[in-house]
């Protein structure tokens, strides 16, 4: 860097004399050590850094909850009870509901708006709680999780078939207030939907003050990948969610049924992997890297002065 | 010596390999039995033929070994990319060598011819070296697709069998054209032997054309099928096969991007060496390989609007939707990379060219109207690259009122942008009218009104192209088209009448003194790098678009990709593998280098010491 | 002042007016802040490029920068140096840790908001007559079938529409249907959610498949009765 241009300067012989003596001074004015000035304008230079940060972070918007993540608890998973002590530690995402509307037989408003779900695991089992509000407590009340299996992705109305695009299928686990277990389903699109023939899902609900809790458990693998999901720590999974309120209108009709229920989009769920800190030692890495840079850029400097 | 024989034999042993390969796959694939013979529907030509390939297999057929976890497809983008880049390198050497033997040839200059010629054969020796990684790299991606997509391979080899000869036979006979077209190049320097030495060299290329041609089909048919029926068998004409929609769309735009890469290839090596040198010699002789091949690939960059242009015309009278993801949905945002590799690049010339004034005596002269003229040429590039569709969150959106900003999203529209880069290609011709005075004093009578008229000139173009930008704007789009014509005839008049004057004027002027090379300040040189490295890289992501025009085809409307990596990548996931691709082929091709700098540095440093002196005085000040 | 005054002074005045003064100026918007910094960083470049021009002014503009990091005369700016000499390491290995660690942020999903169409879609015209009563009868069945997502005023905003994502399109929004041609319109209501292609991913789309449902002819109605009713009209064919 030091031998830059030795001749640039050589033959301004020819530079218009104004020019000149504008190059002059503006010249002197550096080489005088006039650090009040360079002071002044690192300051201003750090400034606009920060002016840039604040701008930036200012403009990132607040994160709403996109995914359920399952921590790691040792000591047994809360499998049978809704109201453990323990569940407290788990962070509760919200997820908007909406009635389904995508096929027929569509509805057009339903009773619950929001789940509330929350997901532990042990690295051998895992489990979720949904909790939702509901004025009564019906028989027919239920409740499912939706999940894709494999590679391919689905739509989140039971893995519908694209029209374009091939899909896969999806796997739901099913929960209803008068049978009080889990049904473990599959599916690829309406009217595909039957139960496994292994049964894998287990569920334990409870009902207090208006709000269902349910809480659904499972191993984190099982022995058939093409029908139920697997679940690796440290990966995402697409999940969704379904509610049926079981109340019934003036003829005795039950409302919500079959497709009409409330429905939520797909979103996330990932089972924490432990704690990997591979990524601190990388970081010191690049750390002593750009250390070493500096070292040996400043030494090329002084010695190219 | 004793490197180059070994060069060669390694080179033979992979031509072998390949050929033996070739013969292999050609035999092993068999195309089903032909006992119903029926005749069937060419999918592009609508001719009927009678099928002899295997059909295209059913999503459910496809299989997709992996190697352990590995990403398949990053495996084979990896590989391909490489062979690709190689490839074009391999290839836009021999051109180069021809051309600079011919300009050796013909120069008038004999220091100057042996300049030349010295060049050329430099860059002979790096062409024999890298045909062999080519066909390394060649075999390996061969070996990687056949166990990772092997039922892609076997369709594709079933279909393309009776090319499997002919591939080889083009492929050896370049090889050996080459190495004889090397070696043969001190033994045929005398002055009728070596016009036969050049027409070796053309031989080559013509070869090489015919490979990149013959590679090319396979990409022309996986994105646009011809010559087979619906369920992708081979109708038993190979020239239909060839002939797809694309295929020459695709052999033009690949022929002028393999000279583009070339040049950008040897443009990273001169500054490299400039950076690196030790003596005035060397860097001298760098500078001047830098002006050079800059030149050349300016040259090549010129008609890439034009072959752009032609290749996704051809894919839209394809297939409409197939243009439409790659103009306007999926892939637009590489558009605005390309923006800005074009901008880059008018600022990376113009700089270069700044700075090449350093060399000039009595360029400096000159200085304060660079000043000037970069301030026009940022204006203009704040037009040109701001975005028609932009990066920003649901937010911002809102807070814009809608997708364009209600200023600043004029700047975003077609109209602006024409008004934009008709600026900068007046700044930059301007920018040649400075290096071509930069060591003259004119002594002609009318020095203020040729002047005058210059000035004139360029600012009734400008004002010509602003008005022309600024009344666009409020024409419907059908009719706006048509004003880019006008623009374009107004930069093109002044940019000639322009140089006609300013050549008029420089007649019987007083030279101050000779280029000096090697003068050119260490800045300029790494603004070359910049450009270089800036070609490199948006070439990659171009074909990472052509490429992507498929989605989630392997062949188009014939076979579908349903491995796990059939989603088409975004931006940034393209962005991060093309820089790493690049980073690996500018690496390789520096270590390429090296070893042939290793065989010959003293040749070539004697050679330049004893034209040094003959050389600096009386060479004018523009030998290309 | 130095000659590394000018630039940053610049720098500061440009960031400036773009942040905070060319959004107030009226009938102006805020920017977004990928283009503010796209801005910004032309006009970084711009100013290394004036500062290099010459040999003269590129040693006026490095040479401060030289002397602060080699430390040499530079005084009380010393302890400034030593801060920005640790903190750039700390940056680095910050940005690595970042890079590296495992991010409790699921994948980001790039949609297409508007693929391409199939072939057979484009350049479809609506064969309805524009009548008024053609209208009508269309914002009547957009009443019915379209606005318990996309809402009566045509906002997106429909009671149906909050727990789906990507929300129902907002006609009113010039982003959505004023940018598009009647036949893409067309394309999707009929084909709805499950019609979009691969880059239409991740398919989380609601919308119904309406050609199961209603017949070709209140398909195009409902078009003109959208369009009318949003304040927009189609995009013609540039």
């Amino acid at each position: 860097m030091g031998r830059i241009n030795p001749h640039g300067r050589g033959s301004s012989g020819h530079c218009r004399q104004g020019v000149r003596v504008k190059l002059h001074t503006e010249n002197e004015d550096s080489m005088k050590p006039a650090n009040h000035a360079v002071k002044r304008v690192l300051w201003a230079g750090l400034a606009t850094i920060a002016a840039l940060v604040m701008g930036g972070g200012s403009l990132s918007f607040a994160q709403e909850s996109v995914s359920v993540r399952a921590a790691i608890v040792t000591g047994g998973l809360p499998v049978d009870d809704p109201n453990a002590a323990v569940w407290t530690s788990a962070i509760p995402a919200t997820f908007p509901m909406s009635p389904q509307v995508h096929w027929p037989d569509r509805i057009q408003e339903v009773t619950v708006k929001d789940v509330i779900v929350r997901a532990l695991h042990d690295d051998q089992q895992v489990a979720f709680l949904l909790e939702y509000s509901d004025p009564t407590q019906d028989p027919d009340d239920g409740a499912a999780l939706e999940f894709m299996v494999g590679d391919k992705k689905a739509h989140f109305a039971h893995g519908q078939p694209m029209l374009q695009v091939e899909g896969g299928p999806v796997n739901i686990w099913f929960w209803k207030h008068k049978d009080d277990k889990a049904v473990d389903m599959s599916a690829k699109g309406f009217g595909t939907l039957k139960p496994q023939a292994h049964q894998d899902v287990k569920a334990k609900a409870a009902y207090a003050n208006g709000t269902w809790k349910i809480v659904f458990s499972r191993p984190l693998s099982t022995d058939h990948p093409d029908e139920d999901v697997q679940i690796t720590p440290g990966e995402f999974i697409s999940i969704a969610f379904a509610v049926w309120d079981g109340r019934k209108d003036g003829a005795g009709e039950l409302v919500e049924k079959g497709s009409q229920k409330a429905v939520s989009s797909w979103w996330y769920f990932r089972a924490d992997a432990p704690p990997d800190y591979s990524s601190y030692m990388y970081a010191a890495i690049a750390a002593a890297l750009a250390l070493g840079f500096q070292f040996v850029l400043i030494r090329k400097l002084k010695k190219g002065q | 010596m004793g490197r180059a024989v070994q060069v060669i034999r390694s080179m033979f042993n992979v031509a072998i390999c390949i050929v033996v390969l070739a013969i292999a796959m050609g035999s092993a694939w068999n195309g089903p039995d032909p006992s119903f013979a029926e005749s069937a529907v060419d999918v592009y030509f609508g001719t009927e033929g009678t099928p002899q390939g295997p059909p295209a297999p059913a999503p459910q057929e496809t299989v997709y070994p992996q190697i352990s976890s590995l990403d398949s497809r990053q495996l084979i983008w990896f590989i391909t990319q490489q062979h690709t880049y190689f490839g074009g390198f391999v290839l836009a050497l021999p051109l180069f060598c021809a051309l600079i033997e011919f300009l050796g040839l013909t120069t008038k200059k004999p220091a100057l011819a042996l300049r030349y010629d010295g060049l050329a054969r430099d860059l002979a020796k790096v062409a024999v070296l890298a045909l062999s990684v080519t066909a390394l790299i060649g075999s390996l991606m061969l070996t990687l697709f056949i166990m990772l997509y092997p039922s892609f391979m076997n369709y594709m080899g079933g279909t393309f069998k009776s090319f499997m000869p002919l591939y080889a036979a083009v492929f050896v006979g370049e090889t050996i054209l080459l190495i004889v077209y090397y070696y043969s190049w001190n033994r045929m320097a005398e002055r009728g032997v070596k016009w036969i030495h050049a027409a070796i060299g053309i031989l080559t290329n013509i070869v090489g054309t015919a490979l990149l041609m013959l590679a090319n089909s396979w990409s022309s048919f996986m994105m646009s099928p011809a010559g087979v029926d619906e369920q992708g068998r081979f109708l038993g004409n190979i020239w239909h096969l060839l002939h797809s929609a694309l295929w020459n769309p695709l052999n033009v735009h690949r022929f002028l991007a393999d000279i583009m890469s070339g040049g950008a290839v040897v443009l990273a090596y001169a500054c490299y060496r400039f950076f690196t040198s030790k003596t005035d010699e060397e860097r001298a002789y760098f500078d001047w390989v830098g002006y050079v091949f800059l030149f050349v690939t300016v040259c090549a960059l010129l008609p890439m609007p034009i072959a752009g242009y032609w290749l996704m015309k051809s894919v839209f009278v394809f297939r409409q939707t197939m243009g439409v993801t790659m103009m306007g949905g999926l892939l637009t945002w590489l558009f605005v990379v390309q923006a800005l590799l074009i901008g880059v690049l008018f600022l990376g010339i113009n700089y270069y060219l700044w700075q090449s004034m350093a060399r000039i005596k009595g360029g400096d002269r000159y200085q304060p109207y660079y000043q000037l003229l970069l301030s026009v040429l940022m204006l203009a590039l704040f037009i040109w690259l701001t975005p028609h569709t932009m990066l920003m969150s649901a937010s911002e959106v809102k807070a814009m009122g809608g997708a364009q900003h209600p200023v600043i999203g004029n700047y975003g529209v077609m109209s602006a942008k024409n008004g934009a880069v008709n600026i900068m290609i007046l700044v930059t011709a301007l920018s040649f009218l400075y290096y071509r005075r930069a060591n003259r004093t004119m002594t002609i009578s009318w020095i203020r009104a040729g002047n005058t008229l210059i000035t004139v000139l360029y600012v009734i173009g400008a004002l010509n192209v602003i008005w022309l930008s600024i009344y666009g704007f409020y024409l419907p789009a059908k009719v706006r088209v048509g004003l880019s014509a006008p623009q374009a005839f107004t930069t093109l008049t002044v940019i000639v009448v322009g140089v006609v004057v300013n050549r008029l004027m420089l007649r019987g002027a007083v030279i101050h003194g000779p280029i000096q090379w090697g003068r050119i300040p260490l800045r300029g040189m790494v603004g070359l790098f910049g450009l270089a490295a800036s070609f490199s890289w948006v070439m990659g992501l171009m074909g990472y678009i052509r490429s992507s025009g498929r989605l989630s085809w392997h062949v188009s409307e014939l076979m579908a990709d349903v491995s796990p990596w059939a989603f088409t990548p975004d931006l940034q996931y393209a962005t991060k593998m093309v820089t790493l691709n690049m980073v690996v082929f500018w690496a390789a091709v520096l270590v390429l280098f090296w070893m042939c700098q290793r065989g010959q540095q003293p040749a070539m440093g004697e050679e330049f010491r004893e034209e040094q002196a003959p050389l600096l005085s009386p060479v004018s000040s523009h030998e290309t | 002042m130095g000659a590394l005054g000018k630039p940053i002074i610049l720098m500061v005045a440009m960031y400036v007016f773009l942040k905070f003064v060319l959004p107030y100026i009226p009938g102006s918007a805020p920017l977004p802040s990928s283009l503010i910094f796209l801005y910004l960083i032309l006009t970084a470049s711009g100013i290394v490029i004036y500062e290099t021009l010459s040999g003269e002014s590129k040693d006026a503009f490095w040479g401060p920068i030289q002397r602060f990091l080699t430390g040499e005369n530079i005084g009380g700016l010393q302890a400034l140096r030593y801060g920005v000499l640790i903190l750039f390491p700390l940056l680095v290995g910050w940005q690595t840790y970042g890079s590296t660690a495992t991010s409790d942020l699921p994948p980001t999903e790039s949609r297409t908001i508007h693929p391409a169409p199939p072939g057979e879609y484009t350049g479809l015209v609506n064969p309805v007559p524009k009548t008024p009563e053609n209208i009508m009868q269309g914002k009547g069945f957009y009443a019915a079938f379209c606005s318990p997502c996309h809402g009566g005023n045509f906002d997106g905003k429909g009671p149906a529409a909050r727990g789906f994502i990507p929300a129902p399109a907002n006609f009113a929004d010039p982003t959505t249907i004023a940018m598009l041609q009647e036949s893409y319109l067309f394309w999707r209501i009929k084909k709805g959610g499950v019609g979009l292609p691969i880059e239409g991913a991740p398919w989380k789309s609601a919308m119904p498949r309406w050609e199961l449902e209603l017949p070709d002819e209140w398909i195009w109605k409902i078009i003109m009765g959208e369009y009318d009713g949003a304040h927009q009209s189609p995009r013609t064919w540039e």
